[in-house]
């Protein structure tokens, strides 16, 4: 299966989309620092704090686009480009495949984390802080949280089109990353619907708890465990979906 | 042993969106032995795509079973022992063809000397060798179709599916495939031809079988069907009474461009037809058994339908 995962990179990284993403993403990066260089307090503590809270939140936001734009077309390119039957009609199996592009998908999450860790490292470096030690922590969790983005919409891709799975993709993440949102709306909405605001708030993992935006509010481990746990479960319901799907899809 | 191909009323309705049913293969009983070219034919929409890809599991029969080399067809091991050419092989283009039979190798678990020494053969099966490492995107149609074999043939199976192996290729290439085909039998391997193309059915296959609307309807030995029963002689330079004398053994003449044609019921009219011709001091062209080409025989079973 790793010469497989490692094809799979090799031909979503020739994609122009995420190489284009990946550059604006560390160069807006750059460009914030920059700015924020130039405007932020002068305090060495405080530009420490500012300095890694507004890094998290860069990573999160741009690594949450990169896993999309990566994961999205790992299952359509091989259906459109008729690859997949060379590959199911060797012995490999149809459940195999999506966990193949599961694989893929996380090699290039954690890839996306790493380089734009990277850039956060040259941004304090220029800043002349000392980085929040953590931050590794933080980006561990981030690298879970978005592994449940990389599994859903690989799962949606096998269901729908590359580009309604990136959407519907990214609403799932979003509701896990606020489920506060859902459960005001339940508790605002009517009967009905918010009986179904309740149904999906039950089954969406609660990525909240894995705090990884905000390495300076500490968590109790327990609540990360929780979030850790709720993380694993809805990798492994995706991919479950994602597997029966393909198991019964005509090629 | 069991046969190569071995299916039981095998179908498939494909189902639209507002649910109307269209069917595509219908009770399909075919039975395949091992080590011969069997040819599938049918006009487009018959069910021959459709037969390889229920075999191959790409879709999902809607009844039937069927049994592939003694497996029943949904056995993963079925596919170790399988090749599988697409009428259109599809690769990964910024792949060289070295790279991507490496990859398929490391599907079928192969590794090391044994993964390289795969690799190479199928390569030189394929005549690959000078363009192993060029992109698979830079290489011209008839090269992907040799890379589509070489790829089928990667795992030495013992039942080859070639859909449609020639199609759109120009006639150098096509004869280039041909032989290929055709060295493949010679290593006693089965294969099921998808084909069009009569000529090259008629040439490679030992038995074939007639799709239509997805219905089986008819199959055999080659050399069995396109018997007629009855003889042939061809001649030049027939005066009228031989022509006379040939019609009272039986014969029925027909005449084309200065050439004689008489269909004669029996063998013992045909030598007797060779001594009159002889008589006459007529020029012999061709006697023998009268066979039909196999474009005659689908033509006759198409006009049947």
């Amino acid at each position: 299966m790793s010469a497989l995962v490692a094809n799979t990179v090799r031909e979503a990284l020739r994609r122009r989309s995420l190489q284009v993403t990946l550059v604006v993403s560390a160069l807006f990066m750059l460009g914030l620092a920059a700015l924020g260089h130039r405007w932020a307090v002068t305090h060495a503590e405080e530009l420490s704090r500012f300095s890694t809270w507004a890094a998290m939140r860069y990573i999160s936001f741009f690594a949450a686009l990169l896993t999309t734009f990566a994961a999205m077309g790992l299952v359509p390119a091989e259906l459109e480009g008729r690859t997949v039957s060379m590959l199911i009609t060797k012995p490999l199996g149809r459940w195999q495949f999506v966990v193949v592009k599961f694989l893929a998908a996380e090699v290039m999450v954690a890839a996306n984390i790493l380089v734009l860790a990277l850039v956060t490292l040259v941004t304090a470096l220029w800043w002349r802080v000392a980085p929040d030690p953590a931050v590794p922590r933080n980006l561990a969790m981030l690298f879970v949280g978005l592994s449940t983005l990389a599994a859903t919409i690989v799962a949606l891709s096998v269901i729908t089109s590359a580009p309604s799975a990136a959407i519907l993709g990214l609403g799932w993440y979003g509701l896990a990353k606020w489920p506060g949102v859902v459960t005001q709306l339940a508790a605002s909405s009517p009967p009905p619907l918010s009986w179904l605001l309740q149904g999906i708030h039950f089954l969406l993992p609660d990525l909240a708890k894995l705090n990884f935006e905000a390495p300076l509010f500490q968590v109790p481990a327990n609540q990360v465990r929780e979030g850790l746990v709720s993380a694993a479960v809805a990798i492994a319901f995706w991919l479950a979906v994602g597997i029966l799907a393909f198991r019964r899809k005509e090629l | 042993m069991p046969p190569a191909i071995d299916t039981q009323r095998l179908s498939k309705t494909y189902r639209q969106r507002f649910g109307r049913a269209i069917p595509a293969l219908r009770d399909l009983d075919l039975h395949v032995e091992r080590g011969v070219i069997f040819g599938l034919l049918g006009t487009n929409g018959a069910g021959k795509t459709t037969t390889v890809k229920l075999l191959l599991r790409l879709c999902y029969p809607t009844c039937g079973e069927a049994w592939l080399l003694g497996f029943n067809f949904r056995d993963p091991r079925v596919r170790r022992v399988i090749g599988y050419m697409p009428e259109r092989p599809q690769f990964y283009d910024f792949l060289t063809p070295r790279e991507l039979l490496r990859l398929y190798a490391a599907v079928y678990r192969m590794e090391g000397r044994k993964r390289e020494s795969a690799v190479n053969r199928a390569l030189g099966f394929a005549h690959l060798e000078h363009a192993a490492d060029r992109r698979l995107g830079t290489l011209s149609r008839g090269m992907l179709q040799r890379v589509g074999l070489a790829q089928a043939v990667l795992a030495d199976p013992e039942l080859v599916f070639l859909d449609e192996p020639t199609s759109g290729l120009d006639p150098v290439v096509r004869k280039e495939i041909l032989d290929l085909v055709a060295d493949l039998r010679a290593q006693g391997k089965t294969i099921l031809l998808n084909s069009h193309q009569l000529g090259e059915v008629e040439q490679l296959c030992d038995r074939v079988g007639i799709l239509q609307e997805g219905r089986l309807v008819a199959e055999g030995a080659l050399a069995e069907i396109l018997q007629t029963g009855s003889y042939q002689v061809r001649a030049r330079s027939v005066s009228p009474p031989t022509i006379t004398a040939l019609q009272v053994l039986g014969a029925r003449a027909e005449e084309a461009q200065g050439e004689w044609t008489f269909t004669l019921p029996t063998e013992s009219a045909l030598w007797a037809a060779l001594d009159t011709l002889r008589q006459g001091q007529a020029r012999l062209v061709w006697a023998g058994e009268r066979r039909l080409t196999l474009e005659e025989y689908f033509l006759d079973k198409e006009q049947q339908a």
